[in-house]
């Protein structure tokens, strides 16, 4: 069995952002090593962004009372079944760990 | 954690640390194991709720009415926290463009050259693709080897010279015809500022 079993799909839809609270926090960023001639920088404690690992859902009916019409959402749709993320909610957390069907899917931004 | 100035993530299970712009593990006991990268677009709510009127949607903290990043998108200085190589002379380094990786093949579309509606066909690699923007600001890639579509010109839709099946080309699939139910090879598009696409992929071709 292959290690990477439980990582079979990811979902890579990025917009290369910079977390905002590295400036707000003051600390300088530390080199952990360098990767194919790049530095690797740690800049917060892991899970100071925390990413969603359960995530709950709501019907668009619901949603369309929360959401900006011109909200920007990442939209994905596997199988039939159709996932949307409001990018402004993702900026705090930056991956969430979803599941289509059985297919787990890491969604990044 | 940042890696050419972009996010690096952990998995929990074996502390490996990923790239997600790339999918590869790059340290760890998963280090080389690269993760499927899988399409989905980049559109209004509005938008995507009149395709989707049944979608799930991640449930949201009500009080966020806005970016955190608003104004790191609109400074065009503010770039990536490390220096890394980007290529400065083709165009500014905040410019977004629709990136897109077939195999080992890149490729950065400008926004200038689409036009809502309007199919643009290109080759990468030794595929040819098809590259859609749609009315609703999303963009969508279809690899394409074997049709030649024709827009309607009431609907929103194509029909393919051989068949003249009807295809929904936002959705990549034939709805009607022939061929219905037959659909194009997704291809991922990443939205990504240029500075950090061509720090990924000095080698990309551009079209512009």
């Amino acid at each position: 069995m292959p290690k990477s079993k439980f990582y079979s799909f990811v979902l890579v839809y990025i917009f290369f952002l910079i977390p905002v609270s590295v400036f707000s926090q003051g600390k300088s960023p530390q080199a952990v090593t360098v990767i194919k001639g790049d530095t690797l920088f740690k800049l917060l404690d892991p899970n100071v962004i925390p990413a969603i690992t359960k995530p709950l859902y709501v019907t668009g009916t619901v949603a369309a009372t929360q959401m900006s019409p011109d909200e920007p959402v990442m939209g994905l749709l596997i199988n039939g079944e159709a996932h949307a993320y409001s990018l402004w909610q993702l900026d705090h957390h930056e991956i969430v760990n979803d599941y289509f069907g059985d297919i787990p899917v890491a969604v990044t931004w | 954690m940042l890696w050419r100035n972009s996010l690096v993530m952990m998995d929990k299970e074996t502390g490996s640390l990923w790239s997600h712009v790339v999918g590869e593990a790059l340290q760890g006991p998963l280090k080389g194991n690269v993760l499927k990268t899988l399409p989905a677009v980049q559109t209004s709510w509005s938008a995507w709720y009149k395709q989707h009127p049944q979608t799930k949607v991640l449930k949201k903290n009500e009080q966020i009415r806005s970016s955190a990043y608003e104004k790191y998108f609109k400074n065009p200085k503010l770039l990536g926290l490390f220096r890394t190589s980007w290529l400065k002379d083709k165009m500014p380094g905040k410019k977004l463009i629709y990136g897109i990786r077939y195999g080992v093949h890149t490729l950065a579309v400008v926004d200038e050259v689409l036009t809502v509606d309007k199919l643009l066909g290109t080759v990468l690699g030794e595929s040819k693709i098809l590259i859609l923007k749609s009315e609703d600001g999303g963009v969508r890639v279809f690899r394409n080897e074997r049709f030649t579509f024709e827009k309607q010109k009431q609907m929103r839709l194509y029909t393919d010279m051989a068949t003249h099946s009807l295809w929904d080309l936002a959705q990549g699939i034939c709805v009607k015809g022939e061929l219905k139910g037959t659909r194009l090879e997704a291809v991922p598009v990443t939205v990504a500022y240029w500075f950090a696409w061509s720090t990924y992929f000095p080698n990309t071709a551009v079209l512009d």
